[in-house]
């Protein structure tokens, strides 16, 4: 008795739900949910792209140039606020944005990604702990983490370099050079999660784009200057004065657009 | 008269040469047929110390035992120089950990180069470049360089894939190791790919003083553990001498490119060997040049990409002077402020890198 009557409802079903379009030839499955979506970086320093070694900036009346900036990030989420809640949809476990390398502009590739209206994005600055207690020998070459990227582990910290900002001040304005370099590592100083609200929309068969904005003065400048000519490096675990001021501006210095 | 003569005589080796074997099918066949050998690709494993990442390769060049048997022959094999006096382990001699401890390279005929040739030590994973300045991406690209360059091997592909088409072997080792059908097959490209295959497994034995302390199997002397702190800058007490940052662990090299202050330039185009520059022709590139690895660097003088300094000793007194300003100098080039103590226990754990087993591996070595 059960058997005719599911024979008889698989049968209505396929017949209701395929409609009587001339043009639909055969039930197609379910709409793709999924989409492609380019999360683009792009570095400044205040107002103006961050040009590397070529360009002066004004740093405190000084004049400075940087030669390399980079970092990870982890923990990539896009979210929706439904009523009280929020529903959060992962998209990347980690990444490495070398603007070094890339002239200044970074565009990572993310496939899969659920379609659909958010309402913003999470993500966080430097290496998971999870993560960050491996080395690069335990990944693949070319994964962010691994060899490829072997001068961001530093074992002595027995952790990841979160980001390299490297350069040089005019201290005197004639040529009397400062330089820094400013390698913050180790769980205590990963910077997340950080939240931005943005209307970002998904759609299909679109060239869906997540554009972010580095400000590097900002991670200098926030919350006061960073003295670079006191603490020009932040190699040494004891020492992370500087390591500390780039990674608590990191929040402060992304937006998106 | 001498046609007929030349007939009588092939007959008589096409008669002979077939023998009575009832398997063996006598055909007149295709010149330089190799499909009666057999092509049975065995994967190569190649061992890897505890804290490397298994050695990365190219979907199109996998690795076998026989491809890189051919590749070692052909790498101790003087067939790719022009005169037969030269083969690419002329200047990548084991016992030198893989360089030719001269200055800068000599080629065929006492040709000068202009640079020290570079240790094949863990090549497998230089991922960001090859040559001092990066100029090919692969072993592979690599590998076709040196043979027609003028101030190394001096010849031309063409006349070495006829040598090796026409040689007694190495038909028969293209075959086991790359399946090629007939003799005409064997290509410049197969050539770099079998010597690409034997490069990618002089790997690091994993048997050095640093390697055994990293896995905890021994102990540092407390110089050599000064060294160390003072090398990847892990002690507040001790100065820092900003090594690792361009030849960190476990490759001790991080494949970057750097000018690290060797020389005074009013411009940066003014450097004698543009290096990096020279290939990507961005001015802040002129002068650098990619970082080695620092294993076994006890068995690599002379140092730097010109052979310019002969002792370790040298090269430590070059950081800790700071090198020579320039616009595009690497910012963690600085004074180090080492004390001549400083400096022994540095040059101490440098020493520990030395692995001996590395170098004296029987798979690495000459087989003829």
């Amino acid at each position: 008795m059960r058997s005719p009557l599911l024979l008889i409802l698989v049968l209505f079903i396929f017949i209701v739900g395929c409609g009587s379009d001339d043009e639909v030839l055969v039930c197609e499955p379910t709409p793709s949910t999924l989409t492609t979506v380019d999360l683009i970086f792009k570095a400044q320093f205040g107002s103006e792209p961050l040009v590397f070694n070529t360009t002066t900036y004004d740093y405190e009346g000084m004049g400075m140039t940087i030669s390399k900036f980079d970092f990870y990030i982890s923990d990539v989420s896009l979210f929706k606020n439904i009523g009280g809640a929020t529903e959060q949809t992962d998209i990347l476990d980690i990444e490495f944005v070398d603007f070094t390398q890339n002239n200044n502009l970074v565009t990572l590739e993310l496939t899969e990604v659920p379609l659909g209206s958010y309402d913003g994005i999470v993500f966080s600055i430097g290496v998971p702990s999870d993560l960050n207690g491996q080395q690069p020998g335990d990944f693949s070459v070319t994964h962010p983490l691994g060899i490829i990227n072997v001068g961001h582990h530093w074992a002595a910290w027995d952790s990841y370099i979160f980001s390299k900002i490297e350069g040089r001040l005019d201290t005197t304005g004639n040529q009397d050079f400062t330089n820094f370099s400013y390698h913050p590592g180790t769980n205590e100083l990963f910077s997340g999660p950080i939240e931005k609200n943005a209307s970002i929309e998904l759609i299909a068969n679109n060239s869906n784009t997540i554009n972010f904005e580095v400000d590097l003065e900002n991670i200098f400048i926030n919350g006061g200057s960073l003295d670079i000519q006191s603490f020009p490096d932040s190699h040494n675990p004891d020492e992370a004065t500087g390591a500390i001021h780039v990674m608590d501006n990191f929040p402060s210095a992304i937006s998106i657009n | 008269m001498r046609i007929t003569f030349l007939f009588f005589l092939a007959s008589l080796i096409f008669i002979t040469s077939c023998g009575s074997d009832d398997d063996f099918v006598c055909q007149p066949g295709v010149p330089g047929d190799l499909t009666s050998i057999p092509y049975d690709p065995v994967p190569h494993e190649v061992a890897v110390p505890f804290d490397f990442p298994p050695v990365p390769v190219p979907p199109n060049n996998e690795l076998t035992n026989d491809g890189v048997n051919l590749g070692r022959h052909l790498f101790y094999d003087p067939i790719l120089s022009v005169d037969s006096s030269m083969a690419c382990a002329h200047c990548h001699l084991p016992g030198g950990g893989f360089t030719d401890t001269l200055e800068v390279s000599l080629g065929v005929g006492g040709a000068v180069g202009s640079r020290s040739s570079m240790t094949l030590i863990n090549a497998a994973y230089y991922l960001n470049g090859l040559f001092w300045d990066g100029r090919v991406q692969s072993l592979e690209d690599q590998a076709l360089l040196p043979v027609e360059d003028p101030v190394e091997l001096m010849h031309q592909w063409s006349d070495v894939e006829f040598l090796l088409q026409n040689h007694d072997e190495y038909p028969t080792m293209f075959r086991k190791a790359f399946g090629i059908t007939n003799k005409s097959e064997i290509s410049k490209e197969l050539t770099a790919k079998a010597l690409a295959q034997f490069e990618r497994c002089i790997v690091s034995a994993g048997n050095s003083k640093y390697d055994q302390v990293i896995s905890l199997n021994g102990f540092f002397s407390p110089s050599e553990q000064n060294g160390f702190d003072m090398f990847f800058d892990s002690s507040s007490i001790l100065p820092d001498a900003e090594c690792g940052h361009c030849h960190n662990a476990p490759l001790f090299t991080t494949n970057e490119y750097f000018n690290n202050g060797l020389d005074s330039v009013v411009s940066l185009f003014d450097f004698d060997d543009p290096g990096l520059g020279g290939i990507t022709m961005n001015e802040f590139d002129y002068g650098k040049f990619r970082a080695p690895t620092l294993r076994n660097i006890e068995f690599t003088a002379p140092y730097m990409h010109d052979g310019r300094f002969q002792t370790l000793e040298e090269v430590i007194d070059h950081y800790n002077s700071g090198g020579h300003f320039a616009d595009n100098l690497d910012p963690l080039i600085n004074p180090l402020g080492l004390t001549e103590e400083n400096k022994a226990d540095l040059l101490a754990f440098l020493l520990t890198l030395s692995d001996t087993t590395t170098l004296q591996n029987p798979a690495y070595q000459n087989p003829f």
